[in-house]
């Protein structure tokens, strides 16, 4: 018999991030002129130009055979993905394949393990890349021309974002949730969701500047004023930057925070973001209001007037009695509501529409502390989930695993869930009841026939 | 209905407590080596080289075996058998070397080349090939050597696409050498385009088709053995070892026709897939008579395999006792017979190379009909070369006795029938199936019907069981049992220790009636197990 | 009655008409578009002739390059080879020339060797001129006597190919052309 030894796997890192445009620097020795951004700083400008070179090769040579452009590469060693959210920018993600050392029959054999990185998810972390830089600093081209085409500038704003952005993205932990990039909703009652809104329509009204708004509790959105893609980007950056920072302020009362509003020092930190509701990208300031664990935020439209000092004390005076009274009502719900251990079933849900998402298989959906199942069963669930969207049809899958674990995909009119069951002993029609079960519990059947 | 109810949980039952002799279609010793892990069939670059390196010549150590003396059909002096003092592919003419200038070996191409390159050509020569008809085609096959020599190409004139030909050796020698690196594949919309990089070969293809990169590294591993088949690795070796700019094309003139029926045949026959061959179903006595005849009539010293074959279908196999056929090498035989009319014509004596028996030599095959129709074709394959008179005269003798015992009228009969429908099952909703015994990697399937007459139809449904095959398979996750339920059909894939079944219903069958059809279904496949499969492994 | 078997071979560049000929001589068929042999192929031919049995082992071999190592196997022992080559393809003649040269180095000595110059019926395209062509058979083997030429018609009406045969017959004079027919 063979003897193989195995050694623990590598895991999937982040290897380069480049965005670069073809169209600058066409003439030969130019070549470094494309390159608008490129991570690794400490990587040689030879390097640099040969792999922006490889890139610029394949999208032409891709164009032989279709008119759609390059998504990913494959290499033995390395995934790559493309984007290009923009006419000639390109946006280049690098990781590594993880692998494996075996020894073999006294030979060192290494095994590369491409299954384990997945298109989809990848694709999914360069698309909100480049969303999340838009939300800060609007589309490049709409920059370009306030920069009066400065490519310069462009590429220290690239630079600026991207350096510190890199460093939060974690494409060994990212799964399909990336991939749904979805909201988590609060469901609340009736009088309760009616009052956040009266609140809200009052706090518009008090205040003519704020122009969108929304309301959130803990990291659930209750009701949001802005157009589902700006929510869905925002309520990113506020579920996994800002909350997260505040959060330790809180607990440490130090390190690096969002900068308060009651500090008038503070007033020219007001972050600015590009929204695009009513008009594309609209410039507004992102003020956010946080009372016990309920957080209003406001976006002000910078061509109106000004956010001064005296602004941020009168919304203060307002918001705070009002949002604290509304804030231990939801809490009241919340904590009844709440579950307290391992859930039953492990869940992702997902609608298309609303972007509504919702996941007992995560502990919570920001994904820090863990999941409820291994690495593979996670894969798994988006390998049923892309085969489905793929098909483009609603459907059903069940699949079984070489450890008996059952999982179970269903799409339906625009909705999507996946579910675990980690039941050895069930059969596919055991199985099939107990997803009937759940959907009848957790949907009050909203979806899905047989 | 309480037994019905029973019968239901069968399935379950029969997973949890799954046994090697479940699987119907099992017998004791198998002929064909069952090949389990699909993976193994590609194997990286660095795995098959060492296989090959450990691996000892099969061709050999048979002619080794021999009484006579043998000192100079070994080793060496069996390579003058492929490139003779007037074959000899090393000694280039004056007209190729200047023709060899297009892309020299000795320096990688700088990216900005393959550019420079990729911008010429809108405007070149090729204009008339890259027509948007060559553009549309749903799977494009390129075939190249290390140095950018076109090979192959599945649609157009290779000499008008030296372009592309030189972009994709570029390619894959910059990733090779920037990086240390090989490419695999690249996905642009509904295209993947991938590469296999071979010693002294590269293979690429590009597709907008259900396969999974995975089955496409496979089907283009066949092509790369359907050239092996042509050359031996050995010569391949020797040839580019001499010569790195050499144009492959002359040495395979009148092959490409090979490669072109193997990638039909890629599209409608599942067994590459499946790594399994197709039986033609039998009365086990007739398979048996036939066997016989050939093991009594041909009991010829250095015969190594002998089959006959009928409509893409094994009908029998019967094997020195040492050794055993690889189904990708029975495969590459198959589409050898499809794909030469010139069979039919004569008793024919041609030398072939089973890669996957032994890569460094070839075999050399009698081949000829055994009846009027040209529809059943017997094959002995030996490494003496001098044995033609011999095999010959086995041939009529073989002839004569299945003439004789109606061996050849029971071929032909069950030609007729069109193998079976599925209406032969008795199982209602089940519209498809294909059912692979592992251990003797023999599959079954019936004939296809509506809804899958349509080409488009018949793609759909080879797409369904690629995506079933392809999850199931995967290397990182695989799986036992795959259900699907999609707007056009129920799928079930099911894979156990013992066999494989891929099954289509119609889709509004419920689960527990797809359940109880797929017991129906394996109680009627061994039922008939030795009908549809080969049970007997049969020896000289 | 006495039944003699004779070793025929047939050589030449891929494409230039061997099988067609075997075909007629065999069966006395013609088949448009007739596939490229693969290796060999192997068939039998009896004539009656002055009351003497002959029974013609033919091996039709494959012209593509491939295969031209295996030649040797096909033509040791034979009494006869023919080389045939194109008169519309130029290349099939130098070809046609080395096949003669390596059959006069390496075939048995008392073979006989004839040379046939093929598809005359396509005159128009013709390549190889009558006059151009110089045998080593003529240069090299003063023992190879008389040669002459056979003109064939199209036997197929409809089909614009026949035979042109040219015959070297050897010193021995076993068979002249008419083996072929």
């Amino acid at each position: 018999m063979k003897q193989t030894a195995e050694m623990s796997r590598a895991q999937i890192t982040l290897q380069n991030f480049f965005i670069f445009n073809p169209t600058y620097g066409p003439r030969e020795g130019e070549e470094h002129k494309k390159i608008m951004f490129y991570y690794p700083k400490t990587e040689d400008i030879d390097t640099k130009i040969k792999k922006v070179g490889l890139c610029e090769a394949l999208v032409t040579f891709a164009c032989t055979f279709t008119d759609k452009p390059c998504e990913a590469l494959h290499t033995q060693k390395t995934r790559q993905v493309f984007l290009q959210p923009e006419k000639d920018f390109w946006f280049i993600m690098t990781v590594s394949v993880p692998y494996t050392e075996k020894t073999r029959d006294g030979q060192t054999v290494v095994e590369y393990h491409d299954e384990d990185v997945q298109d989809t998810v990848l694709e999914a972390l360069l698309r909100q890349a480049y969303r999340m830089y838009t939300l800060f600093n609007g589309s490049i081209y709409a920059l370009l021309e306030k920069l009066e085409g400065n490519v310069e500038s462009l590429q220290s704003r690239f630079d600026h974002f991207f350096s510190r952005y890199l460093q939060t993205l974690r494409p060994a932990s990212s799964d399909i949730l990336d991939v749904f990039c979805g909201i988590s909703f609060l469901p609340l009652d009736k009088n309760t969701y009616l009052r956040v809104q009266c609140f809200i329509n009052t706090l518009e009204a008090t205040f003519p500047t704020v122009k969108y708004t929304a309301f959130l509790y803990n990291d659930q959105l209750v009701w949001s004023g802005l157009e589902q893609d700006d929510m869905r980007i925002m309520y990113k950056y506020l579920t996994t930057s800002l909350f997260p920072s505040y959060l330790e302020q809180e607990l440490q009362a130090s390190g690096t925070s969002p900068p308060s509003l009651l500090d008038e020092q503070n007033l020219g930190k007001i972050p600015r973001v590009y929204v695009n509701t009513e008009v594309e990208n609209e410039e507004c300031l992102l003020l956010v209001y946080r009372a016990l664990s309920a957080s209003v935020c406001m976006l002000i439209n910078t061509a109106s007037s000004p956010v001064t000092f005296e602004l941020c004390k009168n919304m203060d005076s307002f918001l705070g009695p009002q949002l604290s009274v509304i804030a231990s009502e939801i809490g009241e719900q919340y904590s009844s509501k709440r579950p307290s251990s391992e859930p039953v079933f492990k869940y992702i849900y997902f609608n298309h529409m609303n972007l509504a998402q919702k996941t007992t298989i995560h502990a919570d959906h920001k994904k820090t502390s863990g999941v409820f199942v291994s690495q593979e069963t996670l894969k798994l669930l988006s390998d049923i989930s892309s085969d489905l969207q793929r098909n483009n049809q609603d459907g059903e899958t069940f699949v079984r695993t070489l450890n008996d674990c059952w999982v179970v995909g269903k799409k339906s009119d625009q909705r999507e869930m996946v579910v675990v069951i980690n039941q050895k002993n069930l059969n596919l029609i055991e199985v099939n009841d107990e997803v009937k079960k759940l959907c009848g519990m957790s949907f009050n059947s909203i979806f899905f026939q047989d | 209905m309480a037994a019905k109810e029973a019968e239901q949980t069968e399935i379950e039952v029969e997973n949890e407590e799954l046994q090697e002799d479940i699987a119907p279609g099992d017998c004791g010793s198998a002929m064909l080596i069952a090949s389990d892990s699909f993976d193994s069939l590609v194997g990286n670059d660095y795995e098959t080289e060492l296989a090959i390196k450990k691996k000892k010549s099969h061709i050999n150590e048979i002619v080794r075996q021999g009484s006579f003396e043998q000192e100079d059909s070994c080793g060496e002096q069996a390579d003058v058998n492929h490139i003779g003092p007037y074959g000899d592919a090393t000694t280039p003419s004056a007209s190729e070397e200047s023709s060899g200038e297009q892309s020299d070996p000795s320096m990688t191409k700088e990216l900005s080349a393959v550019l420079d390159e990729i911008s010429k050509s809108p405007d070149h020569d090729d204009d008339d090939v890259k027509t948007p008809e060559w553009k549309a085609q749903s799977k494009h096959v390129f075939i190249l050597s290390d140095s950018g020599k076109p090979v192959y190409s599945r649609y157009g004139n290779e000499d008008k696409l030296v372009t592309v030909f030189g972009v994709m050796q570029a390619l894959v020698s910059f990733v090779q050498d920037s990086a240390h690196d090989s490419i695999r594949s690249l996905v642009a919309g509904e295209h993947r385009i991938i590469f296999l990089h071979h010693e002294n070969i590269i293979l690429v293809c590009v597709t907008r088709g259900s396969e999974s990169d995975r089955l496409i590294r496979i089907q283009l591993n066949y092509l790369y053995n359907q050239i092996l088949s042509v050359l031996t690795l050995s010569t391949l070796k020797k040839i580019f070892k001499q010569r790195r700019n050499y144009d492959l094309r002359r040495q395979l003139s009148g092959s490409e026709k090979f490669l072109d029926s193997l990638l039909t045949m890629m599209e409608r026959e599942p067994g590459l897939l499946l790594s399994a061959v197709r039986c033609l179903p039998l009365e086990c006595q007739t398979r048996d008579m036939i066997a016989q005849s050939i093991v009594q009539h041909a009991k010829v010293k250095d015969l190594v395999f002998a089959l006959i074959i009928a409509n893409s279908q094994l009908v029998t196999l019967v094997r020195m006792k040492k050794y055993f056929l690889h189904p990708m090498d029975l495969h590459i035989i198959i589409n050898l017979i499809n794909a030469a009319e010139s069979f039919k014509a004569a008793e024919s004596w041609t030398p072939i190379c089973l890669p996957k028996f032994d890569s460094s030599g070839f075999l050399q095959a009698h081949i000829s009909y055994l009846d009027e129709a040209c529809q059943t074709c017997l094959l002995l394959l030996t490494v003496d070369r001098d044995s033609f008179f011999t095999l010959s005269g086995c041939k009529t003798k073989i002839t004569e006795r299945l003439i004789k015992y109606n061996g050849l009228k029971a071929i032909s009969d069950s030609l007729r029938k069109d193998s079976y429908n599925i209406s032969k099952c008795g199982i209602s909703d089940l519209r498809h199936f294909l059912y692979k015994n592992k251990s003797t990697a023999q599959y079954t399937s019936p004939e296809l019907e509506a809804p899958y007459l349509s080409p488009g139809e018949q793609e759909r449904l080879f797409g369904l069981y690629h995506y079933l095959h392809n999850r199931i398979h995967s290397s990182a996750r695989p799986l036992k049992i795959l259900y699907h339920v999609g707007q056009y059909e129920a799928l079930l894939g099911w894979v156990t220790q013992g066999f494989e079944l891929y099954a289509v219903f119609s889709p509004l069958v419920t689960k527990s009636l797809a359940i109880n059809a797929v017991n129906k279904l394996m109680a009627w496949i061994r039922k008939e197990a030795s009908r549809l499969f080969i049970l007997e492994s049969v020896t000289f | 009655m006495a039944v003699k078997e004779i070793k025929l071979c047939l050589l030449g560049e891929s494409g230039v008409g061997k099988s067609s000929i075997v075909l007629r001589f065999v069966r006395d068929q013609y088949k448009e578009c007739l596939e490229s042999t693969i290796g060999a192929s192997f068939m039998t031919k009896r004539v009656v002739l002055d009351e003497r049995t002959f029974i013609f082992q033919i091996w039709d071999t494959a012209g593509q390059e491939k295969y031209r190592s295996l030649a040797p196997m096909y033509y040791r022992g034979a009494a006869a080879a023919i080389v045939v080559y194109d008169i519309t393809r130029e290349s099939s003649f130098p070809a046609a020339q080395e096949w003669v040269k390596e059959l006069q180095r390496m075939a048995s000595g008392n073979i006989v060797i004839a040379v046939a110059g093929n598809k005359c019926d396509l005159e128009d395209l013709r390549e190889v001129s009558t006059v151009a062509r110089k045998l080593p058979a003529d240069d090299f083997t003063p023992s190879m006597g008389t040669s002459y030429y056979l003109h064939g018609t199209a036997r197929e009406p409809g089909t614009r190919r026949a035979q042109e045969k040219k015959g070297c017959c050897g010193g021995g004079g076993k068979r002249n052309s008419d083996i072929i027919y």
